[in-house]
């Protein structure tokens, strides 16, 4: 068992006599294996946040659809909803796209009942808009930020509306701790979402909340009611009644199909990333032939040397994995995610003001160590093992 | 092999493992953060994807806004030469 560990403990200086094969192998795993910790711990951070948005949101989406797509909803149906046994309450929301700016920059208007975002006073730089007061804006930390708008800011009209066009105030900024998904919102009043798109008593969705245990009950007593699928000249609506536990069931695995891609992605990077080490570490494979001559000569049994190997291989795979989770938490947390943002993050620019979702979990970081080992391993066992088994004699010539 | 370099070596191993672990043991449980939960509730849940904007593919911001993707016509080269959706 001494022996053992005599012999093992010699791995740790082979690391050092030759630094720079070392420092090159060590430099190709932190360049394969970061990526994927850092991508795992943004899809990890993501579904945190996803997870919330269903959680704290609300009980049932009822939104509209023609022809098989998206139609508006009348707000006539908030009144029938309302009026049903078990809902707490009902609003209505509308959410839309305009382009501002001349870089013609793709923003979120969320229209929203005065009493929704009014009562949140915390979550904003500056002010909620006022009950009753149109054209006040608050808008998220980065479009802030791209768009230079500070609090007070004036916007001149970016919409056309048959009534005439008004500038527009900006009177809050969103924190930006706050969802990925406020970073590009304007938020504003119904009244005022409504005035933007030109688009009266029509919302794109109705938010249903439910008195506790009553989800269910009140999504079969909303199916079995006719005037929600109201009537008009071109025939009845198609209402949708979408639960959380829908869309629990639904997203989630959405997001692990893209999840999905992403590992499948660097799985065939490690799959390259292999005998590309292997023809790296060629570099070194007349050294190794010459250690391992040497110290078979000297008496040394082939399996000592490969365990010696194995554990150098070891040691370089774990200063590997640990650095590059390091460096993953040093990305994501202190640089936000520099660069790497818009990868996992579509239509966000390489740097981006709101705060970027990360988790890093064990899983992904111990699957580092392991594909790191393998790798090394392989370049440097299958060079020893060729060397060690050989006449000491041939491989030293 | 000097002493200083194998004493550097084994602070290293030791260290960065060390640092790593308590890493991931400070992010092991997802932490409630008051504000992100009172914005989903002001506002009724929003967001349910990877996309910051509806531009590209509004099923990827939230599919309760649009369920379809334009996206799924990605791998179709020609596409604005087509006249087709997700520009």
């Amino acid at each position: 068992m001494g022996k053992l560990a005599a012999v093992a403990s010699t791995g740790v200086e082979a690391l050092l006599l030759h630094p720079l094969r070392s420092a090159t192998s060590l430099a190709c795993l932190v360049a394969v294996v970061l990526p994927f910790v850092a991508g795992a711990g943004v899809a990890r951070g993501l579904l945190d946040q996803v997870e919330e948005s269903i959680d704290f949101g609300a009980d049932l989406h009822v939104t509209a659809s023609r022809f098989g797509r998206p139609a508006p909803v009348p707000l006539e149906l908030v009144g029938t909803i309302r009026a049903v046994p078990g809902v707490r309450d009902a609003f209505p929301r509308i959410v839309g796209e305009v382009v501002l700016g001349v870089d013609r920059l793709p923003c979120v208007v969320v229209g929203l009942p005065a009493e929704r975002l009014a009562s949140a006073g915390e979550l904003v730089e500056g002010r909620p808009w006022l009950p009753g007061a149109s054209d006040e804006l608050v808008v998220g930390a980065e479009l802030a930020s791209r768009l230079e708008l500070q609090v007070g800011a004036r916007l001149p009209p970016f919409y056309r509306n048959e009534s005439g066009e008004r500038v527009s105030t900006v009177v809050g900024i969103l924190r930006a701790d706050l969802p990925i998904w406020a970073g590009n919102v304007m938020f504003c009043s119904f009244e005022t979402a409504g005035r933007i798109f030109d688009q009266a008593g029509l919302a794109t969705s109705l938010l249903v909340t439910c008195e506790p245990g009553n989800r269910e009950a009140v999504r079969r007593r909303l199916r079995s009611i006719d005037e929600l699928a109201p009537r008009d000249d071109h025939g009845p609506l198609a209402v949708i009644l979408r639960s959380k536990d829908d869309l629990a069931a639904l997203l989630p695995s959405s997001l692990r199909h893209l999840e999905g891609i992403f590992t499948l992605h660097f799985v065939l990077a490690f799959a390259v990333g292999i005998p590309l080490l292997m023809v790296t570490s060629g570099i070194g494979l007349a050294e190794r032939r010459r250690e391992a001559a040497l110290l078979k000569a000297l008496g040394w049994m082939t399996d000592e040397v490969l365990l010696r190997g194995m554990v150098e291989s070891a040691l370089i795979a774990l200063l590997g994995a640990s650095l590059a989770t390091v460096l993953a938490g040093a990305w994501l947390g202190l640089l936000n995610g520099a660069g790497i943002v818009g990868v996992f993050l579509p239509g966000a620019p390489p740097a981006v003001a709101f705060e970027l979702p990360f988790r890093l979990l064990p899983v992904p970081a111990l699957l580092a160590f392991v594909i790191s080992f393998a790798v090394v391993a392989t370049g440097t066992l299958h060079a020893l093992w060729r060397a060690a088994t050989a006449p000491p004699a041939l491989a030293l010539r | 092999m000097t002493a200083r370099g194998r004493a550097l070596l084994l602070a290293a191993a030791v260290a960065l493992p060390a640092t790593a672990a308590a890493m991931l043991t400070a992010s092991a449980s997802p932490a409630i953060h008051g504000g992100r939960a009172s914005f989903q509730r002001e506002v009724g849940g929003l967001g349910l994807g990877p996309a910051v904007d509806l531009s590209r593919c509004a099923c990827g911001f939230d599919p309760r806004v649009e369920s379809g993707c334009a996206l799924g016509l990605e791998p179709v080269p020609v596409r604005s030469a087509l006249g087709l959706p997700g520009e």
